[in-house]
Order: C-alpha cells, then structure tokens, then sequence
C-alpha cells in the first residue's frame, strides 16, 4: 500500500507509533481498516454480534504482533490473514465437525452469473449469511480470500474433498437463492 | 474459479460494514505493551568480550613489575642487613598481622640467608619485593617458622595480601613464601595456586613441557537431552508453536566427533574436527477419536415454507488418544575450539573449552500443532524434511576432566553445551533454534 497521509503521518509511520504503544495512533489504523475487516469477519460469523467478537480479537492480535509484521507486502494483506486466522481459530471454537457434513438434496439451478448484477452487495452478503456455517466458511476462503483446497483442507482440519464438495454445493445453494431473489425482484 | 467466483470476489473483497463505536474501546483495553525478547546473542556477545577482556587484565597486571599500595615503597632484599626491619612493618602498615609476624622474624635469619631487605620510604615510589635465589634448606625455613606467632595462619594471610595488591609479578617470592608455610599438596609439577597457574601462561608448566605438547588426535561420543525452541516471523503461527511447547519434552540426542588438536606448553589448546549431531525433540499430539456418532436429519426451508433440502448432521462422539511425536534435527558441523588445560595431578587435568560451531548442513523433520492439537509438519506440507544449506554458526563449551592411560592414550568425561541461533529455513515461515546440554566422553591420542 502507498503511504497514506493520516494527520501528517505515513502508514509506517503510525505502524511505528503503535508498536512504541501510541494508542491514538492504532485508534487511527483501526479506523482505517475495520470497515473491511468487519465484512470480512461477517462472512465468518453467524450475526453482527459474532462478526465484533471475532473483529475485536482479531486487532487485538494485530495491535499486539505489529511488531512481527516485517513492512514487506501490504499492511492491509497481513492484517487480513490475522483477522481471518482469528475467525477460522474463533469459529473452531465454536463449531464441531457436523457443520461440514453433507447436504443431501439440493436441486441445482441452471442460474446465469448476470443475476449478480441485478443484486445489491448488501443483498449478496446477506444471501451468503443464509448459507450454512461450513459452507459459508469454504466458500468464502476458497472464492473471497482466494485460498486453495490444500490451504483450507490444512487450516480448516478437513479432507480437500470435503473442501471441495462444499464449495460447490455453497455455490449451488447461492445461486439457488440469487434466482429465487432475482423471481421475486421480477 | 469461474465468472461466478470471480464477480463475488469483486464485489465482496473490498466491501466494507460499519462497527459499533464502542468496539475500539474494548480493543484499547485489552493491546499489551509487550516487552522486547530477549537478546540471546548480546549474551554471548558480551561472555565472549567479558573472558578475553577479564583475562587481559589479569595477564596486564601480572606483567606490571610493581606492587602499587597507597604509600609506596621501595624494599630492596639485598640491602636488609644494613637496616632493621622496621621500614618493611611501616610498609605493611595497613597489614598489621603481617607486620607483627615479620616483626618477629630475627634479623640473623635474612643476614645469613641474604635475604636481605633495605627500605627507603618515598612517596609513589614502586614496591619491588624480589627475593630471587631463595634457596634454603628445609632446616632453615623450619627454624624460620618458629619464629613465627602463628606460622599456619601466616601462609594465608601473605598470600592474601599480595593477591590483594593484585599484582603477582614474579612467582619466587610467592613460592619461597608459601615454601615457609603449606606445602602444596597438588604433585603435578606446578606447586603455584590453582588461581595463578590458571593465569600465568607465561610461565611454562613441567607436565606440559615434558609429557603433552603437540598435536593429538581425539574421538568424543555425547549423549544429551535438548531444547528446541521454534519461532516465526508469521504471528499466527505462535498459536500453534505455542501449543507444541507446551506439550513438549526433552528426547534423547547424540553427537560424535572426531578431529586433531595441538596443546601448547602453556596448557592452551586449539581442536577442530567433524561432528554429526542428531537432537531430537519429542511433543505429544492428544488426538481426537471418534469413539461413535449420532445423526440428526433436519430440513431447510425457504421464506414460504417450501423444504429446500434436508440435512443429515452426523455429530460424532469423541474421545482422545495421547500419541508422542519425535521432531528430529541432524547436523553436520565443524567445531573450533580454544581450551585451557589444568593439572590436577600427574596423570590427571581438567578442561575448559569453548568455541564457535559452524553448521555445515542441517536437515529438520519438524512438526507443531494445528490449533486443533493435530501435528502438521512447518514447511510444505509434502515435504517432510526440511534441508538447510546456508552457513550458520552456534556455539560450544565444555568443561571435561582428562585422565590418561599412558604416554599417548587418554580418556576424557565432563559436561558439554551447544547451541545454535535461529535457523531460517528457506520458504519456510518457522525457524527454530536449540540448546543442547550433557555429558560427553572421549578418547584422544597423542602424537609425541
């Protein structure tokens, strides 16, 4: 990321205030981020109470480990593998192996991509929110945050198999609801 | 991905959502000021500047010919029979045991035994307290002694004081004094106390010079228990190092080593050699067993009620298997090592040694645990050893007791210490580093 002017500071400067302990300036780094990383945690969570709980552990951790990030690659990319290692770390927590069970029937749709555009984002990420736990959490690993099966197989504790079944079946589910949204709109 | 992924990733990546204004101030409550690690290289840094800087000073004042006191002055031996010994109790006036005892010394004794000493009190003047040529007969000393209060409690006190000048300039006078009072009960040559004989390299030892200079070849066997420390520059792998640690416990390592050596008259010695090294490290893993399930079917339905699907939740009953993982590290290094020997006795001498240890190749099978408690290997998840090619340098000492079997042989027992910094692996997101600590035994042969 480019320096940013905040207040007459840089980026790196305030990374450098906040590592020495200046609170105004994480106050000012957290303002900066938490709207994307509040949408993020929400795609983890089951309501906007969770998504807090799981976005205020998560800078916490990146307030405290600021130290460690090396200012190689963007402070937002790093910050963002910290909130979503916390989510994943909240969420298996709170979640057993049943939410990556099987959904038995679910009848595919033959939905064209072009329905999104008939959709408003807030639209889109409250479909998303309908979706089960373990579907919502794939897909939003695997399409979102662009991580492999591998990696979610790996941080997820789950088969690549089970990754991928839920991918598809998240997407199927999604399309599923964007036409019946798209019928109703009509 | 295809156009579907791709259209929700554009339009969701970036998206943002409002937070509750009170949420910062529950973050601000909970941010740690967290202290610095602690530096583990300045440690050494400073031992390894603190010993050679300890001993310099030692050799220094060792070199210096005079004996500094707050009022100095001049004893010259030779000249004792012209004066009275008045002038060397004022000189020891701040040692008034001392000056009673040589008070008692009958001034005959040093005019025979031209152990003479003139005075001349002068203001900065060096004390120079040479007894050279001292030496008399056994009667002699023992008439000597009687003229003594106390002549057990002398030898302490003399050799007290003049460690407490801090200079040891010339060993006769300590020796001709302490011939007066305790003989040294260690027969190996060297009658000097162990304090001087460790810091007066210059003066060469008869053990060295007759039995052991020269090179020598060695083969040393160490069985250790270690601690492998891992760290990452990722934070969210503390978690899961975090977790290992905890369950972590020492395992059974090893060395062997062999090399050459060359030992100096002085008692210095220099080795260096090949070492395989094997620490290994063991964690236990306490694995999920399912021990059976229960199914629960339900079904999902749209906002008019119609069943979408149905789901069949398998909710697993588990229990728990406690199962002990191994991390293995093996190196191959080459020591350097700077050593100091020390006479015991005649066929017995004790060691000091400590140097770099430069790491030639390393090879890790290494594991932490997920933050489930499962082990997952650091590095790529395919490749379970992980191999270092890059040149690093840790440390070693040792403290071993060498006994010798014949002119050549010896064998040698103590307590060895390793350890090596952070190891970076390349690509891989978690060094580690180690500390190794046990007893060795070994053999060396000496060339003579």
């Amino acid at each position: 990321m480019s320096p940013l002017s905040l207040n007459n500071h840089t980026e790196k400067d305030l990374i450098s205030l906040c590592i020495e302990g200046d609170n105004y300036s994480c106050k000012q780094l957290f303002d900066l981020y938490s709207g994307k990383m509040m949408a993020i945690c929400y795609r983890f969570a089951r309501d906007r109470n969770e998504a807090e709980d799981i976005l205020q552990e998560g800078f916490v951790r990146v307030f405290n480990k600021l130290s460690l990030y090396s200012g190689e690659g963007a402070l937002e990319a790093w910050m963002r593998r910290v909130i979503i290692n916390t989510a994943i770390k909240y969420k298996k927590r709170h979640i057993t192996k049943h939410s990556f069970t099987e959904l038995d029937n679910v009848h595919p749709f033959d939905t064209t991509p072009s329905v999104i555009d008939e959709i408003s984002k807030n639209e889109i990420i409250n479909l998303i929110q309908e979706l089960p736990d373990g579907y919502r959490i794939v897909f939003s690993l695997y399409v979102i945050e662009g991580y492999s099966h591998k990696e979610i197989a790996e941080r997820l504790n789950i088969g690549e198999s089970t990754s991928r079944s839920q991918l598809v079946k998240a997407r199927t589910l999604l399309r599923n609801k964007l036409n019946n949204l798209t019928k109703l709109a009509g | 991905m295809n156009k579907f992924d791709k259209e929700i990733r554009e339009l969701l990546y970036d998206a943002e959502m409002p937070v509750s204004s009170t949420l910062w101030d529950k973050i601000e409550q909970r941010i740690e000021t967290k202290p610095d690690k602690p530096k583990y290289w300045m440690v050494f840094l400073l031992t390894a500047i603190a010993i050679p800087a300890l001993y310099i000073s030692i050799v220094t004042v060792s070199k210096n010919d005079g004996i500094s006191t707050d009022k100095t002055t001049a004893i010259h031996l030779d000249k004792y029979s012209n004066t009275n010994h008045t002038g060397l109790r004022n000189t020891y006036n701040n040692t008034a045991f001392i000056s009673e005892n040589i008070s008692n010394i009958d001034d005959s004794y040093f005019t025979e035994n031209r152990s003479l000493v003139a005075e001349k009190e002068t203001e900065q003047t060096p004390l120079f307290a040479h007894i050279s040529d001292v030496n008399q007969s056994v009667e002699k000393e023992n008439a000597l002694l009687q003229n003594f209060n106390d002549d057990i409690i002398y030898d302490k006190p003399v050799k007290s004081v003049l460690l407490k000048f801090g200079s040891i300039n010339k060993l006769a006078p300590i020796e001709s004094l302490i011939s007066f009072g305790i003989e040294s009960n260690m027969d190996s040559g060297d009658k000097r106390p162990f304090i001087q004989r460790l810091f007066s390299p210059a003066t060469a030892c008869p053990r060295f010079s007759n039995k052991i200079k020269g090179l020598y070849s060695w083969v040393d066997y160490s069985s250790a228990y270690s601690k492998q420390t891992l760290s990452s520059n990722d934070s969210e792998l503390d978690d899961n190092i975090r977790l290992r640690d905890a369950s972590e416990r020492s395992a059974y390592s090893f060395s062997t080593s062999l090399g050459m050596g060359f030992i100096h008259t002085s008692g210095w010695f220099i080795e260096s050699g090949l070492t395989y090294d094997q620490i290994n490290t063991q964690f236990h893993q306490r694995e999920e067993n399912v021990i059976g399930t229960e199914e629960i079917i339900r079904t999902s339905k749209d906002e008019d009620g119609t069943i979408t699907g149905t789901y069949t939740e398998i909710i697993p009953i588990i229990g728990y298997n406690e199962i002990k993982h191994i991390n293995k590290l093996t190196q191959i290094e080459v020591p350097l090592l700077f050593g100091y020997e020390i006479p015991i006795r005649p066929s017995l001498n004790f060691s000091l040694k400590a140097g770099p240890n430069f790491n030639l190749s390393s090879r890790s099978s290494g594991r932490v645990l997920d933050l489930d408690g499962n082990p997952i290997y650091f590095g790529d998840n395919s490749d379970v050893d992980l191999h270092k090619d890059n040149f690093g340098i840790g440390y070693i000492a040792g403290a071993h007791f060498i006994k010798d079997i014949d002119n050549s042989f010896s064998v040698n027992f103590g307590f060895s210490y390793k350890s090596y910094g952070e190891t970076q692996y390349d690509e891989n997101p978690i060094s580690s580093s180690f500390t190794k600590y046990g007893f060795s035994t070994g053999i060396r042969y000496r060339f003579l």
